[in-house]
This record gives C-alpha cells, sequence and structure tokens, in this order.
C-alpha cells in the first residue's frame, strides 16, 4: 500500500454556511496502480488531491504516503517530504519561465541538492519525446509539450506517487489522447503509482481503477 | 460619433479596483503624500525667503506699495487719486526731521500719515493708535530707545523739530510705536493732522513752481495696482490719462522689479527644483507603473467585455487623480511644518529683514502651487502607465504570466537603482561640504582678536546707509585702558573712498591688472552692458580718464600691524618690522584678487612710491547735494588736501575681520601706521579697536563689555571670538539640518519604491512562487531567492552611488567648497559607506517580510490563482 487515506474530513465556515468539500473520504492504491479520481465542478476531486499531496491540511483524518503519515509533517519538512515523494502534473503545466527545459526537469532534485540520476533522466526524456528542446524555454513550446517537460519534472525524484490535476485540461483531444498514453506508458515503464483527477469520464477510463466522488463523499 | 455616458461605469470599475487592492493603493498614497511634503516644504521655504527678501528690499525702500508720485500739491493729487485703474492709493505729508542730537546717528523723519500709508510704510502703529491730538507721535522703539524714553504708550517725550529750517521743540506724547528695522533707510516719526497742518501746510504752488527749497509741506502719493506687473508702463500710462505734469517725481518700488536674484541663486533653485521634481516623479512612476502591470489581467478582461482603451486610460487617470486627492492633503500639513521649522536656519544666513526673520509667510498660493505641483507630477508619471493599461490586447493580458513583467526588471531595476542612489548621492555630498568647514582656519580669517569693538552699523550688512568709520570714542578708549583683563589692545582708524593715481602708477596699474584678462572676466559679469550699465570697454575708458581708484586709507597700531598677513616686503623677506614702518615714510598696499580670493596682482610693488592724501577736516569744503527723495546733504569735497609721499614698504593682505566689510570694484587701500595717520589726517576716532584679553578674565571682561554697549554707549557693539564660531557654526548646522532632511525623505523615498518593486513582483509571482513551492522548494530556499533578487539592487546602487558620488565630490562639491570662506575641500565617501550596510539590511529584510505576509495565503489559494 503506497498511498492511504483515512476517513478525511475538509470543512469551510461553521454552522449554517458550513461547506464540507470533503466528508469521510478513504481510500488506498497499490505500488504502480494508475488510479482516476472522477467527479464533476465542486465535488472535491480537487481538495483530495490537495490533501494526497500535502498541499493542504485537513479538518481531520489522516494520509499516509509510503508509511509515513503525512499530517503529522508541516513546513519545511512537509515541503522536502513532497518534492522527495510526490510529483504533481498541473493543468496549466506550471513551468517556471525563466529556466529552459531541462532546468525545469531536473528543478526538484537541484532543490534538494541530490545528485541527477543521467541515465534515468535521459530515458524518462526519450520515452516523453521530448529530446529536441532541452535547451528551449516552456514559452516557445506547445500546450501538448509543456505538458510533456511537466511530467518528466514530476517523474524526475522518482517520487512514490505522481498527482495529477487534470492533466489534459488545457489541451485539445489529440493532444490530450497523446499525453495520456505517454503519461500511462512511463508510468508502466518506471513502475510509477499515478493518481489522476479529471471531470472527463472518457479519460478517466484510461485508468486502471476509477473512484467516483460526489459532494465529498466516495460512491461506487 | 455618438456620446456615451459611461462617467458613472468608469467611476464605479475605478474605486472598485482601488478598495479591492486597498493595500497597494496605501503604498501609493503614502508616495504621493511624501511628494506633496517635500514640494510643499521646498515652497514654504522658498516662497518665504523669496517674500523675505522681498519685505527687506521694501523695508530699505520705505514702502510696499507699487509705486509713488512725489511732491505733489493737493490739486495734483487730486488730479490722480480717483483713476480708475489704481487699486488704492495713501498719501503722507512731509513736516520735516527730528533734531535732537540723541538720533544723530538715526535719521527720523516727520510725516503725516494716512493710515493706509502707515501701513504700506511699515510705520503703522503695532501697539496703540495712530497720532490724533497735535501733541501726540507715534515712532519706532528704536528711536524710544535712543531718546531714552520708555517704549510705551504714554511716554512724554521732548522733541525738537527741524521744519524747513526752523527749530520747533515741545513735549510729546506717545500714542503708539512700531518695531522699527535698521535696514530702513530712515525711522519715521508720526504726527497728528492738527500738527501738520499747523507747521506744514500742504503747498499750494507746483514743484517747478516753487521757490522755496524746505521740502516741507509736499504730498507724498503712494499706489497700488490690480497686479504688479509692468509697473513702469502703467505708471507712464497713468501719468498721461490724469493730465499730472510729466516731470512728476515717480518712484517704482523696485521690490517688484524682478532681476535682484543672481544667476547663481537662479541655477540653485533650478537644480533643487529639478531634483526635486525627479525624486517624486522617481517613486511614483515606478510605483503606478508597477500597479498597472500587476492589474494587467484586470485591464485585459476589461476589454475583453468591451471597455475601449480611451476608457482604460479614463481608469487609469481617475485612479491617480483619486490617490491624489487623497494623498497630496496629507502631504500638505506635515510640509508646512518641515519646512516652519527649517526656515529660521537658513534666513538666518541670509542678510534680509532684521525684524520677524525666518518667519514663514505662508499663504494659499504657497499651498496651491505645491499641490499643483504634486498634482502635475502624479499625472505626467501617469503617463507611460496609462498608455501601456490602454494597449493591452485582451488575449495577451488574460494569458500574461509573471514573465511580462520580470522582463520589465531592468528598467524598473534603474529606477529603484536611482533613486536609491539619488539619496546617498546628496547625503554624501551634504557630508562632505560639511567636514569640509574648517573652524579654525576659518577663525583666524576672522577673528584676529578675543574681542573687536565698533560702531554698531559697521559690520551690519544690512546697514546700507553711510556707516560710522569713526565710531569708537574716546571715552570708551579711556574706560578700556583701565581695564586690569586686558592684555593688548589694537586700533584700526580708516577713511573710506577714492585714491588719485599719479601717471606713472597708473599706466602700471592698466596693464597688470585693468587690462589683465581675469580681471576682464571678472568686471564683464558686472559691466554686461544692458539696462544703462557701462561695458567693459566703457568702464575701462571711465577708469582711464579718471585715474581713480576706491579704495580705503588705514592707519594700524603694533597689535594690528602684527596680524598683517605678508605678501613681499621691500628687502624681499615676509618679516616686517614695525619700527621700520613706524618711522613715517612707509605705506603698506594690498592686492587684487578675483573673485575666488586668488591675488592676481598687488596694486604697487615695493619701492614704489606714492602719494597719499590727506582727510583732514581742516581742508575740506562742503557743496549741496540732493538724496533719493530729495532731502539736502553736503558732499565733501578735498581737492584742497595736502598729499604727502610715501614708499611702499610692503604688498599685504588685511584680514577680513580687521577691514572694512564691504569694497569697490577696485578696492585699493593704503595701511599707515597709527601715529602717520593721525599726523596725516588730524585727529580722529578709531574704526575698530581690537582687544585681547588675559586667558582666565575673558567673562569679566565681557560683562563689563556687554554692560557698557548696552547702557553706556548703545552706538558701540562688539563681537566675540565666541560669538564668531557659533555664528559659522549655525551656518554649517543649517547645511546639515537641510541636507539630511532632503536625504532621508530621499532615501525613504527610494527604500519605498524599492519595496514596492519587491513586494509587486512577489505579488505578481505569487502563483510561480506557488509552483515552485508544490515542487518541492522550501521557504527558506524562496527567500534565499528573493534576497539574492534585493542583493543584485543592493550590488547597483553600492556601485551607483559611489561612482556618483565620488564625481561629484571632485566636480561640484570642490567648486562649492572652494568658494566659501570657511570650508576646505577634503574628499569623503565614508557616508555612503556607512549608510550602505544599514540599505543593504533593509533590501535583504523587505522581500523576507514581503514572502511572509504572502505565505499568509495558503498555497493552494494561490496556485488556484489565475
Amino acid at each position: 500500500m503506497i498511498l492511504q487515506a483515512k476517513d478525511l474530513k475538509k470543512y469551510y465556515g461553521e454552522g449554517e454556511a458550513q461547506v464540507k468539500a470533503l466528508d469521510g473520504v478513504s481510500l488506498s492504491v497499490e505500488r504502480g496502480e494508475f488510479v482516476s479520481i472522477v467527479g464533476t465542478s465542486g465535488s472535491g476531486k480537487s481538495t483530495l488531491l490537495h490533501m494526497l499531496g500535502g498541499l493542504d491540511n485537513p479538518t481531520s483524518g489522516k494520509v499516509i504516503i509510503d508509511d509515513k503519515d503525512i499530517s503529522e509533517l508541516k513546513g519545511d519538512a512537509l515541503c522536502i517530504f513532497r518534492r522527495r515523494k510526490i510529483g504533481f502534473v498541473f493543468q496549466s503545466f506550471n513551468l517556471v519561465p525563466s529556466l529552459k527545459v531541462y532546468d525545469n526537469i531536473v528543478l526538484p532534485l537541484e532543490l534538494d541538492g541530490s545528485p541527477i540520476d543521467k541515465e534515468y533522466i535521459d530515458s524518462v526524456i526519450v520515452s516523453l519525446g521530448i529530446s529536441g528542446k532541452l535547451d528551449a524555454y516552456p514559452n516557445k513550446l506547445s500546450g501538448g509539450q509543456q505538458q510533456r517537460v511537466a511530467i518528466a519534472r514530476a517523474l524526475a525524484t522518482k517520487p512514490a506517487i505522481l498527482l495529477a490535476d487534470e492533466p489534459t485540461g488545457n489541451l485539445d483531444s489529440k493532444t490530450s489522447q497523446d499525453v495520456l498514453g505517454l503519461l500511462k506508458t512511463t508510468g508502466a515503464k518506471f513502475n510509477q503509482t499515478i493518481v489522476m483527477i479529471t471531470h472527463n469520464e472518457e479519460i478517466a477510463q484510461m485508468a486502471d481503477r476509477i473512484i467516483r466522488i460526489e459532494d465529498g463523499k466516495i460512491f461506487d | 460619433m455618438s456620446n456615451v455616458n459611461n462617467k458613472k461605469a468608469i467611476r464605479k470599475i475605478s474605486f472598485s479596483g482601488i478598495t479591492t487592492n486597498i493595500k497597494k493603493y496605501i503604498v501609493l498614497v503614502v508616495a504621493v503624500a511624501l511628494t506633496s511634503l517635500l514640494f510643499t516644504a521646498l515652497f514654504t521655504i522658498g516662497g518665504s525667503l523669496v517674500k523675505e527678501m522681498q519685505l527687506s528690499t521694501m523695508r530699505q525702500v520705505g514702502g510696499s506699495n507699487h509705486a509713488g508720485f512725489k511732491y505733489l500739491t493737493q490739486e495734483e493729487y487730486d488730479m490722480v487719486k480717483d483713476d480708475e485703474k489704481l487699486k488704492s492709493i495713501s498719501y503722507r505729508i512731509t513736516v520735516g526731521d527730528v533734531a535732537n542730537k540723541e538720533l544723530n546717528k538715526l535719521r527720523t523723519e516727520v510725516n503725516y500719515f494716512e493710515p493706509d500709508n502707515a501701513k504700506g510704510c511699515f510705520c503703522y502703529p503695532e501697539v496703540g493708535n495712530m497720532p490724533e491730538k497735535e501733541n501726540e507721535i507715534v515712532t519706532s522703539d528704536l528711536v524710544l530707545q535712543k531718546l531714552g524714553v520708555p517704549v510705551e504708550v504714554g511716554s512724554k517725550v521732548s522733541l525738537t523739530f527741524n521744519i524747513g529750517g526752523n527749530e520747533v521743540s515741545d513735549e510729546f506724547i506717545v500714542s503708539g510705536y512700531y518695531r522699527g528695522d535698521v535696514i530702513n533707510c530712515a525711522q519715521m516719526m508720526l504726527v497728528s493732522k492738527a500738527f501738520q497742518e499747523k507747521y506744514a501746510p500742504v503747498k499750494t504752488t507746483t514743484l517747478p513752481e516753487t521757490h522755496d527749497n524746505d521740502y516741507v509741506g509736499w504730498i507724498m502719493a503712494d499706489f497700488d495696482y490690480d497686479n504688479s506687473f509692468n509697473i513702469q508702463k502703467k505708471t507712464d500710462a497713468l501719468i498721461e490719462r490724469t493730465g499730472i505734469r510729466e516731470d512728476v517725481d515717480c518712484g517704482i518700488n523696485w521690490a517688484y522689479v524682478g532681476g535682484n536674484f543672481d544667476a547663481g541663486t537662479i541655477v540653485l533653485v533650478g537644480v533643487m527644483l529639478v531634483t526635486i521634481f525627479l525624486s517624486g516623479y522617481l517613486i511614483i512612476y515606478n510605483i503606478f507603473y508597477i500597479n498597472v502591470v500587476s492589474d494587467i489581467r484586470e485591464y485585459g478582461l476589461l476589454k475583453t467585455i468591451g471597455t475601449t482603451t480611451k476608457q482604460l486610460k479614463k481608469v487609469v487617470k481617475k485612479r491617480a487623480r483619486i490617490i491624489s486627492v487623497i494623498g497630496i492633503p496629507l502631504g500638505i500639513l506635515p510640509g508646512i511644518l518641515i519646512g516652519v521649522c527649517i526656515l529660521p536656519m537658513i534666513s538666518k544666513t541670509l542678510t534680509t529683514v532684521s525684524i520677524d526673520k525666518g518667519q514663514a509667510h505662508l499663504n494659499i498660493w504657497i499651498i496651491l502651487v505645491a499641490a499643483v505641483f504634486t498634482y502635475v507630477t502624479v499625472m505626467v508619471s501617469a503617463v507611460k502607465p496609462c498608455k501601456k493599461a490602454g494597449s493591452v490586447s485582451p488575449i495577451e493580458a488574460l494569458r500574461t504570466t509573471e514573465s511580462d513583467v520580470t522582463g520589465r526588471k531592468s528598467k524598473k531595476g534603474l529606477v529603484v537603482v536611482l533613486s536609491l542612489s539619488l539619496a546617498l548621492v546628496i547625503l554624501n555630498s551634504v557630508m562632505s561640504i560639511v567636514k569640509g568647514f574648517s573652524m579654525d582656519e576659518y577663525v583666524e580669517e576672522l577673528v584676529v582678536a578675543d574681542y573687536s569693538v565698533q560702531d554698531a552699523t559697521l559690520d551690519n550688512p544690512s546697514f546700507t546707509m553711510e556707516k560710522v568709520l569713526d565710531g569708537v570714542t574716546k571715552e570708551f578708549l579711556d574706560e578700556l585702558n583701565e581695564r586690569t583683563e586686558i592684555e593688548e589692545i589694537g586700533n584700526i582708524y580708516s577713511f573710506d573712498d577714492y585714491h588719485e593715481i599719479d601717471d606713472k602708477n597708473w599706466n602700471r596699474i592698466h596693464d597688470k591688472i585693468i587690462t589683465n584678462q581675469k580681471t576682464l572676466d571678472k568686471i564683464a559679469q558686472m559691466y554686461n552692458g544692458k539696462n544703462g550699465v557701462p561695458t567693459v570697454e566703457e568702464y575701462v575708458d571711465m577708469l582711464d580718464e579718471r585715474k581713480e581708484l576706491d579704495g580705503a586709507t588705514y592707519g594700524v597700531s603694533k597689535m594690528v600691524f602684527d596680524k598683517l598677513k605678508v605678501i613681499k616686503t621691500i628687502d624681499g623677506s615676509d618679516k616686517m618690522d614695525w619700527d621700520t614702518f613706524n618711522s613715517g615714510n612707509y605705506v603698506l598696499v594690498n592686492c587684487y584678487k578675483d573673485n575666488e580670493d586668488n591675488i592676481i596682482a598687488p596694486f604697487f610693488e615695493p619701492g614704489d612710491k606714492i602719494s597719499v592724501a590727506s582727510r583732514d577736516e581742516k581742508y575740506v569744503t562742503f557743496e549741496e547735494g540732493y538724496g533719493m527723495s530729495g532731502e539736502v546733504y553736503e558732499v565733501p569735497n578735498y581737492d584742497n588736501e595736502p598729499t604727502k609721499e610715501y614708499e611702499v614698504y610692503a604688498v599685504v593682505e588685511i584680514p577680513y575681520a580687521v577691514r572694512l566689510q564691504m569694497f569697490g570694484e577696485f578696492q585699493c587701500d593704503y595701511i599707515l601706521s597709527e601715529e602717520e595717520f593721525l599726523s596725516l589726517n588730524g585727529n580722529r576716532a578709531p574704526m575698530r579697536t581690537l582687544v585681547d584679553v588675559k586667558d582666565d578674565k575673558e567673562q569679566e571682561f565681557e560683562e563689563w563689555l556687554a554692560s557698557y554697549t548696552t547702557s553706556v554707549n548703545q552706538d558701540l557693539t562688539y563681537k566675540s571670538k565666541q560669538t564668531v564660531l557659533e555664528e559659522y557654526k549655525s551656518f554649517n548646522d543649517m547645511i546639515k539640518v537641510v541636507g539630511v532632511t532632503l536625504s532621508i525623505v530621499l532615501g525613504i523615498i527610494g527604500l519605498l519604491n524599492f519595496a514596492n518593486t519587491m513586494i509587486s513582483s512577489i505579488i505578481v509571482r505569487a502563483r510561480e512562487l506557488a509552483v515552485l513551492e508544490a515542487v518541492g522548494m522550501t521557504g527558506g530556499q524562496q527567500k534565499k531567492k528573493l534576497m539574492k533578487e534585493g542583493l543584485v539592487y543592493f550590488g547597483w546602487t553600492a556601485l551607483f552611488s559611489i561612482v556618483l558620488s565620488v564625481i561629484m565630490n571632485v566636480t561640484l562639491i570642490r567648486a562649492f567648497v572652494t568658494a566659501m570662506p570657511a570650508f576646505t575641500w577634503k574628499f569623503t565617501i565614508t557616508p555612503v559607506l556607512l549608510c550602505l550596510p544599514i540599505i543593504g539590511v533593509l533590501i535583504a529584510i523587505i522581500p523576507i517580510v514581503a514572502h511572509a505576509r504572502m505565505c499568509r495565503t495558503s498555497i493552494v489559494d494561490r496556485l488556484r490563482f489565475e
């Protein structure tokens, strides 16, 4: 079990105005699994992903990644855990505009001061088909290319888990298919656990398992 | 084109943008308030000083009215008084002057005044009332003091008036008094209408027709126009319009005639204004620009929903206006306060009025001008940001991310670096001036003895009338000689007029001095051929024809002789022997110098023979002359004076503290020994007496001297070494206070600018930083990154400020300091080096604080922000 969430709750506000973004969510993900979380806008799926990635604190409940309860971590410790164990892929790519493609990819490693596994990085780059773009700046790339760079960056630290937040939300359908295909194959190739959230049923179907969420609750 | 009424919408957008971003706009309001503070302080000081100088001129002239006609009959006055173009007119009637011998040195005119005219002539009673009864008078406190009468309403005073040659003596009652100023050319005594009608009835025949020569009973009319432009033209027109005789004596008040500011002052004021305007522009422009850029998404959005470029510009301008309306009034009050505090320090160093000196002359115009100036600065600063906002393409703006803002870094950075450096450079310049102030060297020049005693008029630069050159009385000297505290006494005697030069000497002076290129350059500043002033050539011709030079003849005793600075002597050494000099055959001469106090050439060489004319009263004849307002006085004629030939013993420099502190274009001075001076010129009292006192007796002696000069002989004044030291310390303090204040304000502006740049860049990059955090950049790493960015600014600021300070130091500051008497140029860069670490710390702290504030928003929210 690489990822476990136990009775996660996230409430905003109080009394009448209280909003229950997450209302007792429990789930577990096995190593190497590709899980998609599907829900409509406002269903709580983004909140869940933020909790899983340690970007936000739950009102109650636990998140355990690689046997570590991340709700026990705070501040810089959480940040360091995140960069070692979790890779993020965002809807809007979120590459650092002032860094070249290659530097973006190895940024998490450099921030950690850890050695760069040249061979591994190269194979990720080749797998994602961006070898020709390493010296370019992000704003010179197409959306699909940018997202591929973002995936490479997420994989660079060999994280325990890769969290993808609507990774194809900003891409056209053809490109979406390509990027997703790459995500799946590279994930499989490097035995990577992937949790992806999406509102698109068709894209969700590409995962090994689908978890549906509505009104802050999981239902099957 | 149809006119769409969208004012309401624009207003709404403008306000909502501000209220949702209130913190950002508070920074802008503070910036505008600081600018307004700077401008208000500057204009308060500048306006008050100009007013004070104008007032000083008016007091010298004796009135504040625009112009006046003199020596009118009632009939002539009636021709003018109802003229429509005159805003106001009032008159006084001449009666005579006060003949009491106590007032020998304080000329006091007697007139009947209309109340308005008294106000215009600065003699309206500040305490008490205008004279009503025949035996009532109003005069200045100075006159009452001189007369030995208590300065209060109801005092009785015996006066003798000289009314057209007839003396009228009576007992009068003081019905009121005003504070007199020594710079007035005459003090006034106001008499009642009844008195004037009895003793000085108004003339009935006009001035050209009258045979009287007594200046009694003339109407002197003063008037004002609506404004002070073109007074001469208006007055010419008035004469023609009213049909008053064309040769009427008319006087234009030259306080209203511009041009009594020299080029240096104008340049200085100009530089100040530009600096202040620039710093205001620097703050506001940068902050505004950053604001527009950080709001660019909003502008893009507005554009996508159909806001036109014009409307967007209106929104930005409207916001600028809202900021001005709040910020400008906030800066005005503290600005006035700062101005009022600094004003007396500056005024003290200027020669202006002597009562109410350093007082702020506030009026609504000063505040308005400062407000308008700030407003213009804000609007000018908003022009470019406005364009930027207007030129936003909707798609771009929506997609705009950090890169567009960071792309602007270099330009924005330059403004930040410049504004920080400006403050440092000014601080460094001020401190190097202050540091160059060398009291000791200066005191040597200014103070040659513990005490210097002289007539009160002698060294008072405000007193422009004839100075008293023989003011140290025998009574004083007798008492002085009996004091036991004395170590040494030295006298300086003088006559100050002109010397006739013989042909042989003149030719040499002509060749070596007058036609010397340096001299020609110097006199060209004055003799420019404009406004009736002769050209240099005409002036030189005039000199050659007259063969006379302005100059004093001094007599000095041994103590003073020892203080003279020797340039060269007859035997080639640099020592002079008192006994040789005192033998009666020798004279000392001085040098001609340029404006920087460098010697151009001595007027005579050692060994030259020159003849010195006696000024003994025995040989003087008098001719009748007329003064400015027609008063008669006697002009001495020295044509019959005998002369004596002397050999030039040495060329010397006379210390400033010894000589007369005013001089002509070519000030050619002769110095004789005390004995020789008195034998040539007959008996005369010293101009100045120097006293050295035993070291531990100074306090005792000063107490006596102070009491003597206040109670026994008020004409005498003294200057101690201590007062001179304090005088010049206060000048130094002024430069320090003004400069440091300016540096602090500019420094705050610079830091504000930097903080704003950093904060804006952090706000704009909040999402980028959130991404970095998401992928694992810790808070510590982010802070380091931001600090590094700050340090780049710091590095450039350090480089700029050091280089600019060095350049300023060796050019402008050096030139300025060299021209100042008490200063020597000293290179310094220490103030910058001392301030840089402080700025460095602030530059490091500001990004960290800004980052900490940003971190209060959760990373999820920052990631979501788009």
